[in-house]
């Protein structure tokens, strides 16, 4: 009886070996066709998506009812301070006309430049990629930057199928990113720190780079044009290493409120 | 009935996937809760090996695809992580709370050890404050859980 289980044992075990085989050699081998495959099937659940959106904001309404209520009463604090504000308003106006002629927007870029939804994102919270819904068919290559309308910098294309294409956030772990004071074109490197925000990291002491200060990506970028809006200079701070040097904590531009549309330069891919 | 079991497990495995995906979709690096991984360890506890490395099958895929640094990351780190469960149910017994909160806690920690080597080795220099932050809240997260199912089950 001994033997006959040790067989069975054994037969059982090869065929677990053999089904594992395949399988791995499966998922691996599969890569190209899963990836599209799975994005189309999403995309198309995507209505249901939209429903869990709208529920998801509901329940996180009411779960932060209390905190609505002091944002109510702080809106119409504000709301008497904009009143008083409104004469300034055309100081403000001439400042963004002043900056708009400065960053060229749009119009003098000449660049091409392709429209595409974010169909999904990250579900994990960890890598910041997303997909959208334009692939090789209209033109797209891996490397192509992602922007915002207002050349507000999101990220680029890591890898492009028929359809769709994968992209890398700014907001990516590993991201640096070489940055261009656009007041006083001082140069530094932004990177992500250990808790994912922004930092301006080793800047020198006699550096001018002032709260407020608004940063572009320089021409030192492999990955990035030049002269795409990254983020405001927040707060500042002596480095904890070396006192002589600074470090800046910058908050970025890109508004996630304002993506669900982004554009592509089509025309210009930094890193070929 | 057995198939009646395994049919509504599978449908809350996909409203759970899905309500990840869609939920958890953040373009910010942020702490997200994985909905999916206590589900798994779960299922783990309740249902057949071969069965559960199905649904792992399902769910590394999609997590490949959304938010892998390379292909075949999530099926490795899940397979690590509830192999090594497989491995504490060989000295703790799986049907009672206590052993249970132990073998789980150990796979979603086994879990995040993964991602942050993973992170560590192939992305960022720095220990990723994110990954631990996650790693907090979905162990607390099966904690609640887990005491809520038992007081339900009690009843």
């Amino acid at each position: 009886m001994k033997p006959k289980n040790n067989f069975h044992f054994l037969l059982l075990l090869v065929i677990l070996i053999i089904t594992s085989i395949l399988l791995f050699k499966f998922y691996f081998s599969q890569e190209k066709t899963l990836k599209p495959q799975l994005v189309y099937g999403l995309e198309r659940g995507g209505l249901v998506g939209n429903y869990l959106f709208n529920f998801k904001n509901w329940t996180n309404d009411l779960l932060h009812f209390n905190s609505l209520r002091k944002q109510l009463s702080e809106l119409k604090y504000e709301n008497i301070k904009f009143i008083n504000q409104l004469q300034n308003l055309k100081e403000t106006e001439e400042e963004n006309t002043l900056l708009k002629n400065v960053l060229k927007i749009k119009d003098e870029t000449g660049w091409s430049i392709v429209s595409a939804k974010i169909i999904l994102m990250d579900p994990s919270g960890l890598t910041g990629s997303f997909w959208i819904n334009k692939g090789t068919k209209t033109g797209l290559k891996d490397g192509m930057n992602v922007v915002l309308e207002d050349k507000i910098l999101v990220g680029r294309l890591i890898e492009c199928f028929n359809n769709y294409c994968r992209g890398e956030s700014i907001f990516s772990p590993e991201t640096k990113i070489s940055v261009e004071d656009l007041r006083s074109s001082t140069l530094a490197i932004a990177e992500k720190d250990i808790k994912g925000n922004f930092r301006l990291k080793l800047v020198p002491y006699e550096s001018d780079i002032k709260i407020g200060d608004i940063l572009i990506t320089s021409s030192e970028n492999t990955n990035f044009l030049k002269g795409l809006l990254v983020a405001k200079v927040k707060k500042s701070g002596l480095s904890s290493d070396v006192s002589s040097l600074k470090e800046f904590i910058l908050e970025p531009l890109l508004n996630f409120s304002q993506i669900s549309s982004v554009l592509i330069i089509t025309d210009i891919i930094p890193s070929s | 009935m057995i198939i009646q079991r395994y049919l509504l497990n599978f449908i809350l495995f996909l409203f759970i996937v899905f309500f990840q995906i869609y939920f958890g979709m953040v373009l910010f690096l942020s702490p997200v809760l994985n909905f999916a991984l206590i589900f798994l360890i779960f299922t783990f506890f309740y249902f057949p090996l071969p069965y559960l490395f199905f649904l792992i099958f399902l769910t590394a895929i999609i997590f490949d695809v959304l938010s892998g640094l390379f292909w075949g990351m999530n099926l490795f780190v899940l397979l690590i992580s509830l192999g090594a469960g497989i491995l504490f149910t060989r000295f703790l017994e799986k049907s009672h709370l206590f052993p249970r909160l132990i073998i789980g806690q150990s796979i979603i920690f086994i879990y995040y050890s993964c991602l942050l080597i993973t992170n560590l080795v192939l992305k960022t220099p720095y220990i990723s404050f994110i990954i631990f932050q996650q790693f907090l809240i979905t162990s607390i997260f099966y904690l609640l859980l887990s005491f809520l199912l038992n007081k339900i089950a009690s009843k």
